[in-house]
């Protein structure tokens, strides 16, 4: 078998590739892959994404795949309040995949953001971790997934 | 389910990798939870090949006014997307981002003194063929300095992400220069774990696929996770 080729970082300065609408760069794509999810969406996904030290990260690219619904979103968190936000729909699955990028990670961070009162049931997860990978509610239709990347809360992520 | 055989992590840098200091605080440090893939993981987003758009495999000119060019050393960059079992991936999508000719990115949180190149934005796109063949022209982006070290310096690379078929082969990663002499300097080169890996990243020069009298010309081929296909692939021992 020949050898995948190896994973680097995306570096600070992602946005240009992925979303360069977003990162001021207008004018020679239409709209940026991922910026729309779904066309009726009825919930809205928010969160942050922190380092070890509990620090907001500022300069990642998150990426979200619902394979029930076919939706792909792609979001930068904010410059400065660091949140990441999905427009989508709530379908059949019981999660959502979420795939993070940034400076400093060296090779994608997979992971799942269950829907409240879902139980992730994977095979080798410690009960008191399962709690990392569950959305909490934050409003009618508004839900809340923070990503700890490191430390006491750290999220739980798969290899996969 | 279990379409695709685990990552081979040994192949990747590790997450936590000390010289490269950004890692430190950014790795996990609990280990990943190992699963068979899934619906979730084997499928993923489709984009056909009406997302690009005739300009955006053509950074030289697709930032640049009317007539105008980037400056900078022209090159094609071209090669192949295969997967691990050595079948080329149609329709995978690349997306590029490098700086411009001097070292500097199009970018609002860049602060190095080189200048901007008013017609260089420095992102590109393209799919692949049948073949797996993909092809793009841009310049050679120049070498810069990054606050690691008191005198870190990346060597000339241009970013890569690729889709493929599915959720699982995600990948981004970056191509290197043939030669370029700050490869071995580099902590963000040297977290990949052997040599061989740093050969995979390394673009070569490719005279039979240069533009006489307009560019000259790197290979970079890239391997993306295989999907089993066969009962031999699905029982590696061949029992
Ligand atoms: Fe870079």
């Amino acid at each position: 078998m020949a050898r995948e080729t190896p994973s680097q970082t995306a570096g600070p300065y992602v946005h240009i590739g992925l979303m360069p609408n977003a990162a001021g760069i207008a004018g020679f794509y239409g709209q940026d892959i991922g910026s729309v999810m779904v066309s009726d969406p009825d919930v809205v996904l928010t969160g942050c994404i922190y380092d070890g030290d509990g620090a907001l990260v500022t300069d990642a690219v998150i990426e979200v795949w619902q394979a029930d619904i076919g939706a792909f979103g792609r979001s930068a968190a904010d410059a400065e309040t660091g949140e990441y936000r999905f427009e989508t729909r709530r379908a059949e699955d019981a999660f959502l995949t979420l795939w993070i990028i940034a400076r400093g990670i060296n090779i994608g961070v997979h992971t799942r953001a269950y829907w409240p009162g879902q139980v992730p049931d994977l095979p080798g997860l410690d009960g008191t971790r399962a709690q990392t990978m569950v959305m909490r509610e934050a409003g009618p239709g508004a839900f809340r997934f923070d990503i700890h990347l490191q430390g006491p809360e750290e999220t739980v992520f798969l290899d996969v | 389910m279990n379409e695709f055989p685990p990552r081979d992590r040994a192949r990747h840098p590790p997450a936590l990798y000390e010289p490269y200091k950004s890692t430190r605080l950014r790795a996990p440090q609990q280990p990943l939870l190992q699963m068979p893939t899934g619906p979730a993981e084997e499928g993923g987003p489709v984009f056909g090949p009406d997302l690009i758009g005739p300009q955006d495999a053509d950074l030289i000119h697709n930032f640049a006014a009317e007539g105008g060019a980037a400056i900078g050393p022209r090159i094609v960059v071209h090669g192949r997307v295969m997967d691990e079992f050595g079948r080329p991936v149609p329709g995978a999508l690349l997306e590029v981002w490098q700086a411009n000719a001097g070292g500097r990115y199009r970018h609002k949180r860049e602060g190095y003194l080189a200048p901007l190149d008013p017609y260089f934005g420095g992102c590109g796109r393209v799919m692949t063929g049948d073949d797996g063949a993909y092809r793009f022209h841009t310049i050679i982006p120049g070498a810069y300095p990054w606050p690691n070290g008191p005198n870190s310096w990346r060597p000339a690379h241009i970013h890569f992400s690729l889709f493929g078929q599915a959720f699982a082969q995600r990948l981004v990663t970056q191509m290197y220069f043939e030669g370029d002499p700050l490869i071995p300097l580099c902590p963000i080169v040297q977290s990949v774990p052997d040599a061989d890996g740093v050969a995979a990243l390394t673009a070569t020069l490719d005279m039979d696929a240069a533009v006489p009298m307009d560019s000259l010309a790197y290979r970079f081929d890239i391997v993306l996770r295989g999907r089993r296909q066969t009962p031999f692939e699905n029982n590696p021992e061949g029992l």
